[in-house]
């Protein structure tokens, strides 16, 4: 049994990985998928973690245990132009229930290129480019 | 206040943000990006915080980090409160919201408190800093909903609840 636990709050902002001061979480995204993972074995136990969590998603039970354990996994939104992937499918839930109309799931660099469009408009050009060179 | 038509994309401005703030210099990062495009010749686009008078980045931050400066018309990231959870910088309609992955914070322009480098070193004036008293306001008010209502029509999507003010 793990000790570190996220309940269904989660929505993998990974706010808990860039500030665990032991390294002891990481993440994984791949095939569509974000997983977090937790190391008991380099756990500090500060607590630094729960503090964090904008989600109040983390939970403490069990005893200590072995090596990287997964945590939970949920599903990735991908910017729609270029494919990286964005955030969790929970995490455009708490957007779009904060912000009504969360907007397209773009990447910042992509969002940036939107103003771009307006321009392609103004200047008369029917099919602007959405491709963004910097 | 900026004006694309006098942009030259030399991206001055980008090193000038990225060297006057020394935890963004670690990180190579700025605050105001030059997009570029191709159409009908070379297009400048230099893109940054709006500074928006009801900014979205604030209300969505679960932590509370994202205030409104009145005194110098801005909106500020407290980097204390800052845990790096990143909704801010989906929920900018500007993408002028970013993330610095060496210290684990937000980041955005915060006008130089008042005296912003990428003016200084702005060589074709297409960058401007205004004071928001000085502006016409219902006239940019009107202007930038025009503009939004076309990038959302560009777009396909519905026109946003929260009109953008530039007040800088």
């Amino acid at each position: 049994m793990s000790f570190f636990k996220v309940n269904f709050n989660c929505n993998g902002c990974l706010a808990c990985v860039h500030n665990c001061p032991s390294s002891a979480l990481t993440f994984k995204d791949k095939d569509n998928r974000r997983t977090l993972l937790h190391n008991m074995s380099l756990c500090a136990r500060c607590g630094n973690c729960w503090r964090v969590c904008p989600q109040d998603a983390i939970q403490f039970e069990g005893i200590l245990d072995g090596q990287w354990q997964e945590v939970t996994s949920m599903d990735l939104v991908a910017c729609k132009i270029c494919g990286e992937p964005l955030y969790t499918v929970n995490y455009q839930d708490t957007l779009n229930q904060k912000i009504k109309n969360g907007g397209e799931a773009l990447c910042p660099l992509h969002r940036k290129t939107l103003s771009l469009e307006a321009w392609a408009h103004f200047a008369g050009d029917t099919t602007p480019q959405r491709r963004a060179k910097t | 206040m900026i004006d694309p038509t006098r942009c030259n994309g030399c991206g001055e401005c980008e090193i000038a943000c990225s060297e006057a703030n020394p935890t963004r210099r670690a990180a190579g990062l700025s605050c105001i990006k030059i997009m570029k495009a191709d159409f009908r010749g070379r297009l400048h686009i230099p893109t940054t915080c709006q500074q928006c008078e009801k900014p979205p980045c604030g209300s969505i931050c679960p932590k509370g980090a994202i205030y409104r400066d009145d005194a110098l018309n801005r909106v500020v990231v407290a980097t204390d409160l800052c845990v790096g959870c990143k909704l801010c910088v989906s929920a900018c309609p500007f993408g002028a919201m970013d993330f610095d992955p060496i210290h684990g914070i937000a980041f955005k322009c915060d006008l130089c408190d008042g005296d912003p480098a990428c003016v200084k070193v702005c060589e074709a004036n297409a960058l401007e800093y205004v004071e928001g008293s000085d502006l016409n306001r219902p006239r940019i008010q009107d202007s930038a909903g025009k503009h939004y209502a076309v990038l959302h029509r560009q777009v396909g999507g519905r026109r946003p609840s929260y009109t953008p003010v530039i007040s800088h």
